[in-house]
C-alpha cells in the first residue's frame, strides 16, 4: 500500500460513518445512502491530487458528499422520489434503535437542504466549516442553524408524543 | 421533553453503527456521471460509425444509386447524424465541467446547464432530427420501391412515417417534461440553500 492509498484509507475509515449518516439523513434510504457514500469516496479518490489544501480535508470531503446528495435527483423523478420516501420510512422504523429512529424521522421532516445542514452540525462541524462546505457566509449559517435547531427539537418532541 | 443537546447525544450514540470499512481497491462502483459519460461517448462513437457507413455506401462502394435524389437523402441523413454528434459533444462538455469539489451553488448550476441542454434536446432537436430522418427516408424510398410504387405502398409508408413521428413527439415531450422537473428541483435546491445569503 503506497502513501496515497494509506492516507486515503485513513480518511475513509475516519469519515465513512459520518458520510453515511449525512447521506442517510438526506435520502432516508440505507441502500441509496451507501451508494452516495461510495460515490463520494470514489470522487474524492478521483480528485485526490487536485486537493490544494485551501480548505481542510473535512470540509473537502463533506462538500463532495453534500454535492452528491443535492444532485441526486438525476436518478429519480418526483414520483419515484415520493414512493421511495414512503418505502424507506418503513425500512427506517424496523432497522435502527428507537431514539435514533425518531431523530432520523424528525430530520427527514425538515426541508431537504436543511437536513444536510443539521447533519453537519450534529457531526460537530463548526459554523465556519459548514459555511466553507456550502460556500456561504458564516453569519448566514448561524442564523439558519438557529432556526433549524429549534424546528428539529419541536418536530422531535411532537413525534415522540404521538 | 428533550432539548437540542439531547438530540446531539442521540446522534453521537448512532456512531456505533456503519463500521463496514472497505479498502480503496474495493471502490469499483462507477459513479452516475461516469455512466452518463460512457453512454454519451458510446452513442457518439456509434453515430460516427454510422456516418462513415453512409458515406461509404453513398460514394465508395461499387455500384451507383439509381436516382440523384437518393444521394441527397443519404447526405441529409449524414448531416443529421453529424448534428446529433455535435449535440452529444455539447452534453459531454457540460458533464466534464462538473466538479464535485466546487461549492454546491457552482456545482448545481453546472447541472442546471446540463439539464437545460437536455431539455432543449428532447423538446426541439430530437423531434427535428427525427423529422429530418423521416423526410430523408421518404426521399430515398424510390431507390427501394422504384419511382412509381403502387398507391398502397405510398399510403402505407406515409401512415408509418406519421405514426413514427407522432410517437417520437410524444416520447420527446415526456422526456423533456422529466428534464424540466429535474431543473425545477435543482433550482429549488439552489434557492433553498442560498435564500438567506
Amino acid at each position: 500500500m503506497n502513501h496515497v492509498d494509506k492516507e486515503f484509507s485513513e480518511i475513509y475509515e475516519s469519515y465513512y460513518s459520518r458520510m453515511k449518516k449525512l447521506c442517510y439523513g438526506y435520502t432516508r434510504s440505507l441502500e441509496l445512502s451507501e451508494d452516495l457514500v461510495q460515490e463520494t469516496f470514489l470522487s474524492a479518490w478521483k480528485h485526490w491530487d487536485s486537493f490544494k489544501g485551501q480548505s481542510s480535508r473535512t470540509t473537502w470531503i463533506y462538500r463532495i458528499a453534500v454535492n452528491k446528495c443535492l444532485s441526486y435527483i438525476q436518478k429519480s423523478s418526483y414520483k419515484n422520489e415520493v414512493l421511495k420516501e414512503q418505502l424507506e420510512h418503513n425500512e427506517l422504523v424496523t432497522n435502527i434503535e428507537e431514539d435514533i429512529q425518531h431523530l432520523y424521522i424528525a430530520i427527514n421532516q425538515l426541508e431537504k437542504v436543511d437536513r444536510l445542514l443539521i447533519s453537519m452540525y450534529l457531526d460537530e462541524l463548526a459554523y465556519k466549516e459548514i459555511a466553507d462546505v456550502l460556500g456561504m457566509k458564516e453569519n448566514a449559517v448561524a442564523v439558519r442553524m438557529h432556526r433549524i435547531k429549534k424546528q428539529l427539537t419541536i418536530i422531535f418532541n411532537r413525534n415522540e408524543k404521538l | 421533553m428533550k432539548n437540542f443537546n439531547d438530540l446531539k447525544d442521540i446522534w453521537s450514540a448512532g456512531n456505533r453503527d456503519t463500521k463496514d470499512i472497505i479498502s480503496t481497491r474495493q471502490l469499483q462502483k462507477r459513479s452516475q456521471i461516469t455512466i452518463m459519460k460512457k453512454q454519451l461517448e458510446t452513442s457518439t462513437a456509434m453515430t460516427g460509425l454510422f456516418i462513415l457507413f453512409i458515406l461509404w455506401f453513398t460514394f465508395l462502394r461499387n455500384g451507383t444509386l439509381k436516382y440523384e435524389q437518393s444521394y441527397v437523402s443519404l447526405l441529409l441523413i449524414a448531416a443529421c447524424s453529424l448534428l446529433l454528434i455535435l449535440l452529444n459533444l455539447k452534453s459531454l462538455v457540460s458533464l466534464n465541467k462538473l466538479n464535485e469539489t466546487e461549492p454546491p451553488r457552482e456545482y448545481l448550476k453546472r447541472w442546471v446547464v446540463f439539464y437545460k441542454h437536455r431539455m432543449l434536446f428532447y423538446k426541439y432537436y430530437s423531434t427535428l432530427l427525427f423529422g429530418a430522418f423521416c423526410v430523408s427516408f421518404a426521399i430515398y424510398l424510390p431507390e427501394i420501391l422504384g419511382r412509381y410504387p403502387s398507391i398502397e405502398y405510398k399510403v402505407g409508408f406515409i401512415i408509418m412515417l406519421i405514426i413514427l413521428l407522432i410517437s417520437s413527439i410524444i416520447f420527446s415531450k415526456k422526456l423533456a417534461k422529466q428534464e424540466k422537473l429535474k431543473l425545477k428541483m435543482l433550482n429549488n435546491r439552489i434557492d433553498n440553500l442560498y435564500r438567506e445569503q
